[in-house]
């Protein structure tokens, strides 16, 4: 079950950061942490991604990588704490898919999350809290002219 | 009360020293951390001549390092995105670093906007229109002038980047960066480059001084931003902190030679049009197009195609994508619908366009050669032929993996026995 707004998706079954444009999958303790469809849509062209290592402990907003799209380079700071299990190589490798297939095969990394509960609380969740938080970015950011137009 | 800003000059800076300056100048403004100013603005110059590579590239598929060595030319890598540059006295460097919360803005292009503006603003009092590109470059009359690449660290301190061409030596810089049109003669190759790129000299047809174009940028920051301008030098601590972070990381050989998993590779594709023979080359990261040239003897669509380059930069390869992209281009162009714009519709089919498909010539194990129909009106590309030329380089550039990656050029083997000597 997915919201469609024009060409942008937001799967229900997932929750979404607010602050930072990031999906999560939670299946018990591990999460998979991927970029909403908007966010990767209003970068632009991803060029290169590095993720950091498996087994690296991070508290929430360090940093579990770095990008570059359209000459600009950041960094991907987790929108929760725990510890990296997994990660894409495929997007290392591609980093194109972020851009194709966000909630697919361009998912970033797995981690085992401590307190997850707690944690979760103010990420986006619930059709409906997906469809008003969605509809409302999507409106913000085609306001802005951040998104391709077909 | 007005806030105020830290402004810095410098001249003739080795690349690693350069480089790790503007990294240090974000120290201020990481989370928690107190600055006095609001932003620092640094303006300054390398030594004759350095070369500098975006965050992500691999230096060897980008610059001749051999032609480096030579040349005695210092090379080392940004942290800021985008591609190859070379900077010397004749480059302005230009470098903001501040809070990313200091200043509103939710958007890269808004952020390389708002810096590029007092930019703009004061090459307009020298009389240069210039203007902010798709892909985050400053052109003149479609030229580029000046390009710019951001950086936000973890902590959230912003560094931005721009460098302007006061002027340029178009050879040294073919002599030093890896593009695709190292076969053509120095006068082609010369001439390739001027169609697009601009200088601050050749737009104002005199030499300009450092001191001049400072004192201007500066003037502007100040009226845009409505600060007072602190004008300070880099302090001893500050020195120290430089030559170790040149040390320890600039100057290392991990952060110098550090690879990307995506290959770089070049290619080439020929088109035979009315017009005279069109030649593609591209230049790939990946599956991400870095650039795009489409050259010919002739100058009638110049405009156009520089058009096509520029928004095909950093594009993903994706046939579609480019199709979309360049038929976007061609209907701003002529100002057409969409719809009179496909290349396969139906009565309206009976437009301007080339009708033919740029494909490979059957037998013909290298060279792609077609001749598309042209309607006897006009002379403009179709974006479905020129889409396929774009992708067949691509597919070139692909097919060549091993020799391009080296850092030359792949070209089709027939080539001399069907085009023009160049």
């Amino acid at each position: 079950m997915k919201i469609t707004v024009n060409n942008t998706e937001a799967p229900t079954d997932l929750m979404y950061d607010p602050d930072n444009g990031f999906w999560m999958k939670a299946d018990g303790n591990t999460v998979r942490i991927g970029l909403n469809h908007l966010t990767q849509e209003s970068s632009g062209t991803f060029v290169a991604v590095r993720l950091s290592d498996i087994g690296t402990s991070l508290k929430k907003d360090e940093s579990f990588g770095s990008v570059e799209a359209e000459k600009h380079v950041g960094h991907f700071n987790i929108p929760l704490s725990g510890k990296i299990i997994r990660k894409n190589e495929k997007v290392v490798d591609n980093p194109g898919l972020i851009n194709n297939d966000p909630y697919g095969e361009g998912w970033l990394i797995e981690i085992e999350a401590s307190d997850l509960e707690s944690q979760v609380q103010n990420f986006i969740q619930g059709k409906q809290s997906i469809l008003d938080w969605f509809e409302s970015e999507y409106a913000k950011m085609n306001d802005k002219g951040w998104l391709a137009q077909d | 009360m007005a806030h105020t800003w830290r402004y810095i000059e410098e001249n003739d800076v080795t690349a690693h020293y350069g480089l790790a300056t503007d990294e240090n100048l974000m120290k201020p403004y990481v989370e928690n951390a107190k600055s006095e100013h609001q932003a620092t603005l640094r303006l300054y110059n390398y030594n004759d001549h350095c070369a500098l590579v975006g965050r992500f590239q691999n230096m060897n598929a980008e610059l001749d390092l051999e032609s480096c060595t030579r040349q005695d030319i210092e090379f080392g890598r940004r942290q800021t995105g985008g591609g190859a540059i070379i900077m010397g006295k004749d480059q302005l460097g230009l470098c903001v670093t501040c809070s990313s919360k200091a200043f509103p803005w939710t958007n890269i292009r808004d952020l390389c906007y708002l810096f590029s503006k007092p930019v703009i603003d004061a090459l307009s009092k020298l009389g240069i229109n210039a203007e902010f590109r798709a892909k985050n470059d400053l052109e003149v009359n479609g030229k580029k002038i000046a390009g710019l690449g951001v950086y936000i660290d973890p902590h959230g301190a912003i560094q931005f980047h721009l460098s302007l061409l006061l002027d340029l030596d178009i050879l040294k810089m073919l002599s030093i960066l890896q593009i695709p049109i190292q076969k053509y003669s120095d006068k082609r190759k010369v001439s390739a480059v001027s169609q697009r790129m601009a200088t601050v000299s050749g737009e104002i047809g005199r030499a300009i001084s450092h001191e001049e174009i400072r004192t201007l940028i500066c003037k502007s920051f100040e009226t845009h931003f409505e600060v007072r301008m602190d004008h300070s030098k880099i302090t001893s601590q500050e020195k120290t902190e430089i030559t170790r972070l040149v040390s320890d990381k600039y100057s290392t050989e991990d952060w110098i030679y550090q690879q990307t998993p995506q290959a770089d590779l070049t290619g080439m594709s020929l088109v035979k049009t009315p017009l005279g023979l069109l030649r593609i080359y591209i230049g790939l990261k990946g599956e991400v197009i870095k650039s795009v040239l489409i050259t010919g003897d002739f100058i009638e669509h110049e405009q156009l195609f520089k058009q096509i380059e520029a928004e095909l930069k950093w594009s993903p390869l994706d046939k579609e994508k480019i199709l979309k992209v360049v038929t976007k281009v061609l209907q701003h162009w002529l100002n057409l619908s969409s719809s009179q714009l496909e290349p396969n519709g139906t009565e309206k089919n009976a437009l301007p366009l080339w009708r033919g498909e740029a494909r490979r010539t059957q037998g013909e194990e290298n060279l792609k050669m077609e001749e598309p129909e042209m309607h006897p009106a006009s002379r403009i590309p179709d974006a479905q032929a020129l889409t396929t030329a774009i992708f067949l380089a691509a597919q070139k550039a692909y097919n060549a993996n091993e020799h391009t990656y080296q850092g030359t050029c792949y070209y089709p083997k027939r080539e001399s026995l069907n085009t023009p000597t160049v």
